[in-house]
């Protein structure tokens, strides 16, 4: 992993700037390390509530009730809320996986959609282009609890079409909503980015506008596409309500709404089971962004900004 | 910004060697998640006939697996295919107010206090059942539950939670008292124990245990909210004003501040860590402290066995507590309507209604007469309190039947408000109960 | 929103190929409709049309499974002079949004300065300060809950038994009890939520202002204090206008933190819009209210928006 994020473009010019640390004197020097030390409350403080769910999801139940006993250390070490998470619940054997096949179906066809819809607000010019980039900004900012009302209404007319209430279809029908407009916008600004000669150029050597858009222009927005695919995927893994409404199946639902159904029990909260499932559930998602967090960092740049 | 632009895009995109690599290495995880969904797909398309429950998470898993194992059954029987639904208590509302809204979704659904008055236009009469059912049981203990406009019985009383008294009995032995009998004995006890460490916890927050025990304390000071007529907002009142200084008082002498922010769960908390001297829950809270092994702090006797139900106290205006009742509905719209209601004929034999009472360890108390002497509350004298709780124990509305407004009240959460805004002197009794009055005028004036 | 500022200066162009200039006379780019028609179809089906229906709602006597009828502004009435905690709603939602997105601008700010600096464990540190924003928020929520409890309230814990805070004889504070308190607490937790959001895009556009810039400053002279505040914020502008854009459109519409912890309680002191709109809408059954409730958002938002686009805009000036 190292050697990529050398060539990385986010690192090289930091990779500059130790250099040139390197040369400076001592006083520089401490400098950084009290860099590190400024950051460290900072970590302290992204980290402090996991670093809670892990110790809770390790502890017996009595320890957990134990008010006496120190929050932050376990005694004994339990793997028992793990195991219930297991088998008690569907937490790996369906909630888990329809969780990655809802923000994975989802994110490419908002990813899809978007970036032929960014492509032509950014480029193309045609009698509506305006009103259409005015709309799409306005449907950015309807909240989603006023939405799902009449949502419910627009899955119910597919339903009696296709039957998609009840399983993971009526979601990956309804996240688009929510990401293409996010998409389409983070695209449109990174389009901009990109030379108009490059694609003059392939005009010119005959390729179609489609064939320009996938030979030329997307390789080169690889960064804004991957930073909108990652933005898009946690937004899904993330969803709350459309996700409870739509969906009761037990054997259909997603990893937040699953979880809160299985181990809030009337007024009993299964803390140690609950923490398990929060730390499991993070951790796809952690391990995705740290594969591609720094084109996650470049591609947001070129896209937010220009 | 176009010439930033470019400069940006450089450092942004580096060297064309590295794109490139990039590029390839996304094709191969794109690749990737294209097989996992060419194999992660199933074709999740059923078409058979099926009977679908939908019912909240019940604080015993056993008594919802008991309540499949009963559908399964009928549904055996019948031929047809059935599935029990189920989502936390919190969110249920959300999801009924989808199916009506779609109407579109389970055949039956299990309701809380005022749904089946809210959802009467969308829901199966009972009538004939609920006459049915009562012959064979001895009668309802209840006559406000299941109700729906113009009186029609839209839903079936199911069964009911109720809020006994939870008290430590070591401690209150140990000041040299009794377990309280009236709310004077309460706040008397109390006051002793706050003093060792020991407060008495009730809600008085945005909670549903909340809602439960403030009207408990209003209905047995003589106050009320409505009127019978379930019209009428009444609770300006010389006996209202009482109740609201007695909380304040209780407030002041036996409780600690979190009880404000309490949770539905956090007087439980408080009584298994062994903090809380008394609470008013229903039975889970002891049996968290079973299923815990909780200890006595600084000892290592179990917790469960100095914890005791008795039953609410009493107050100038008698003995009376809310609690969540729950009822079955069959909606309208669904396609195995009939079918649902043999079902609920099924369900409401006393073999089958025994079977989910000692499934669900003693929670889901019978609202049928010659139900409620169920041997399991004569198995320990923890659930003495058990048959005889029903006869003090009303839905949120009383003395009227919960309606619309009932259940704005109870979700704004305004009594338990009301209560804690006078508690910690944010308004005077008066103020509080003639603010209280002004919103329920309001919101009775919109629901009517 | 980026689209609206930059179709409105498109004439603007240099002038392109001769090619494409022939294409521009000959006429415009018909398949552009061709790649707007799926996002048309799906924003027009699943966003435009429930967006109707919601105004449609906030003007009727809707109430969930009933026929609804034209009632005019009577709901937006109700709410303004007849309901009174809408304007403590108002109140908390305003303070929220206001409070949380200047934490993060400000210590965002400050994090991304320090993370671009350092080197080494350089991809550690960034991870570990995007995690909160990527885990499930209905989850962490929970953590938090836990964390701030009254009855566990693991920071009381610290207060009491950790020195040097045993010594200073503070708390027990009642987190989620006290009124202000408890406002702080939410908001609080959605700025330990959205933060990284902050720091990692505030990190991507330091990381794309021109080394050359603070070189020739530094010939002529420049402090350290000086390059931040004549070179790196407004060169950051555009970015921090962008990023608070958009944290103030997820802020002002949060539901999952304050519906975890509060509830709204304690007395209605840190109910939001958002859950607010949620009781009136789906507890009680009446839409038309809690469409009301939400529609008041709007104005707030289209305000937002336009006082950031005029930030960026003005940003034109620093070109480089």
């Amino acid at each position: 992993m190292s050697s990529d994020t050398a060539t990385m473009p986010a690192m090289a010019k930091s990779e500059r700037t130790s250099l040139a640390l390197n040369r400076t004197p001592m006083w520089r020097q401490r400098k950084k390390l009290a860099n590190y030390l400024a950051l460290l409350p900072y970590i302290a403080f992204a980290l402090f509530p996991f670093y809670i769910m892990v110790i809770t999801s390790l502890k017996s139940n009595q320890e957990i009730n134990n008010l006496s006993k120190s929050p932050f250390w376990a005694t004994g070490i339990t793997t028992d809320h793990y195991v219930y998470l297991a088998q008690n619940t569907g937490f790996f054997d369906h909630w888990l996986l329809n969780t990655v096949i809802v923000a994975t179906v989802s994110t490419v066809i908002s990813v899809s959609v978007g970036t032929l819809g960014a492509y032509a607000l950014a480029r193309l010019r045609f009698r509506g282009v305006e009103m259409f980039g005015v709309a799409v900004f306005i449907t950015y900012l309807v909240p989603q609890s006023l939405l799902f009302i009449p949502l419910i209404n627009v899955v119910n007319a597919v339903d009696s079409v296709v039957p998609i209430r009840d399983t993971y279809w009526s979601l990956i029908l309804t996240y688009p909503t929510f990401l293409i407009p996010f998409v389409m916008w983070l695209l449109m600004g990174y389009f901009r980015t990109i030379p108009v000669e490059v694609e003059e150029c392939a005009y010119l050597d005959g390729c179609s506008r489609l064939s320009a858009l996938f030979r030329v222009v997307l390789p080169m927005a690889m960064p804004g596409i991957i930073c909108a695919v990652l933005f898009s995927y946690t937004l899904s893994w993330n969803e709350f309500l459309y996700s409870l409404v739509f969906i009761q199946d037990q054997a259909a639902k997603t990893l937040s709404v699953g979880v809160f159904t299985e181990l809030i029990r009337g007024d009993i909260y299964y803390w140690g089971s609950l923490m398990a499932a929060c730390f499991t559930g993070a951790i796809p998602i952690v391990v995705l962004y740290s594969f591609f967090m720094d084109y996650y960092v470049s591609g947001l740049t070129s896209g937010a900004i220009k | 910004m176009a010439k930033s632009t470019k400069n940006s895009l450089d450092n942004i995109l580096g060297e064309p060697k590295s794109r490139r690599k990039f590029i390839s290495e996304t094709a191969a995880v794109t690749g990737g998640i294209a097989s996992i969904l060419a194999t992660g797909i199933p074709p999740a398309f059923a078409q058979e006939r099926e009977l679908k429950l939908l019912t909240w998470s019940h604080f015993v898993p056993k008594s919802d697996e008991e309540l499949e194992r009963q559908l399964k059954e009928f549904g055996k029987q019948a031929g047809i295919k059935v599935r029990v639904d189920r989502v936390a208590h919190l969110q249920l509302p959300a999801v009924l107010a989808g199916e009506v809204q779609g109407q579109k979704g389970h055949d039956l659904i299990s309701l809380r206090n005022a749904n089946s008055y809210l959802y009467s236009e969308h829901l199966e009469t009972m009538d004939d059942l609920y006459e049915k059912i009562a012959k064979r049981g001895g009668g309802w203990t209840t006559d406000t539950v299941g109700k729906g406009q113009e009186g029609r019985q839209t839903a079936l009383p199911w069964y009911f939670i109720s809020f006994p008294l939870v008290a430590r009995t070591d401690l209150i032995a140990e000041v040299g008292e009794d377990l309280p009998d009236t709310w004077e004995d309460v706040r008397r006890i109390a006051g002793k124990l706050k003093k060792k460490g020991h407060p008495l916890g009730i809600q008085l927050a945005h909670s549903n245990d909340s809602n439960n025990v403030t009207r408990g304390i209003l209905w047995s000071h003589g106050g009320k909210l409505v009127e019978a007529d379930s019209k009428t907002v009444a609770v300006n009142s010389k006996e209202s004003i009482e109740a609201f200084k007695f909380v304040r008082a209780l407030y002041k002498e036996g409780m600690e501040k979190e009880v404000l922010a309490w949770d539905d769960r956090n007087n439980n908390v408080c009584l298994v860590s062994g903090k809380c001297s008394m609470t008013f829950n229903p039975v889970s809270a002891y049996r968290s402290a079973v299923r815990d092994k909780a200890l006595i702090p600084g000892t290592d006797r179990p917790l469960h066995q100095v914890i005791n139900h008795v039953l609410p106290p009493r107050g100038p205006g008698g003995r009376h507590m809310a609690a969540s009742f729950q009822a079955i509905g069959v909606w309208k719209f669904s396609e195995n309507a009939q079918l649902a209601k043999e079902f609920l004929d099924f369900h409401f034999t006393k073999e089958n209604i025994d079977k989910h009472l000692t499934a669900s360890q003693g929670y889901n108390q019978p609202v049928l007469a010659s139900f409620a002497m169920h041997p399991i509350y004569a198995s320990s004298p923890k659930y003495y309190f058990a048959p005889y709780i029903g006869w003090y124990t009303h839905a949120a509305g009383y003395p009227g039947v919960p309606t619309a407004a009932t259940q704005t009240v109870e979700d704004q959460f305004l009594l338990p408000d009301a209560m804690a805004a006078c508690a910690t002197d944010r308004a005077t009794p008066e103020e509080a109960v003639a603010k209280l009055e002004a919103q329920l005028t309001r919101i009775y004036k919109r629901h009517a | 929103m980026v689209a609206v500022t930059n179709i409105g200066r498109a004439e603007a162009r240099p002038p392109l190929s001769v090619r494409s200039r022939l294409r521009r006379s000959v006429g415009p780019d018909i398949d552009g409709y061709g790649f707007i028609l799926p996002s048309a179809i799906i924003m027009v089906s699943l966003v435009v049309y429930p967006f109707g229906l919601a105004v449609w709602y906030s003007l009727s006597d809707a109430f969930i499974g009933q026929p609804a009828s034209f009632i005019g502004l009577d709901n937006f009435i109700y709410i303004l002079t007849v309901d009174d905690i809408f304007p403590k709603v108002l109140r908390n939602t305003l303070l929220f949004a206001v409070i949380s997105v200047a934490c993060k601008v400000f210590f965002g700010l400050i994090c991304a300065l320090l993370l671009q600096r350092i080197t080494t464990f350089k991809r550690f540190f960034r991870g570990a300060m995007l995690i909160p924003f990527v885990a499930p928020t209905a989850l962490t929520t929970l953590g938090w809950w836990l964390i701030l409890d009254p009855t566990y309230s693991h920071i009381n814990w610290i207060l009491k038994h950790v020195w040097p805070f045993s010594e200073m004889g503070l708390g027990p504070y009642q987190f989620l009890a006290d009124p202000t308190l408890a406002l702080s607490s939410v908001i609080f937790v959605n700025f330990w939520r959205g933060l990284p959001f902050f720091v990692i895009t505030i990190l991507a556009g330091l990381v794309s202002i021109p080394d050359h810039l603070y070189e020739a400053a530094e010939i002529d002279g420049a402090s350290t204090w000086d390059k931040f505040w004549k070179i790196t914020l407004p060169l950051l502008r555009p970015v921090l206008a962008v990023v608070i854009l958009f944290s103030t459109i997820f802020t002002l519409a949060d539901f999952n933190i304050v519906f975890v912890l509060t509830r709204g309680g304690p007395m209605n002191e840190t109910h939001l819009f958002a859950t607010y709109s949620y009781t009136y809408g789906i507890l009680n059954h009446d839409i038309g209210l809690g469409a009301a409730v939400s529609l008041f958002l709007f104005p707030i938002l289209a305000f937002t928006v336009i006082f950031l686009l005029r930030l960026i805009r003005r940003d034109t000036a620093y070109e480089l």
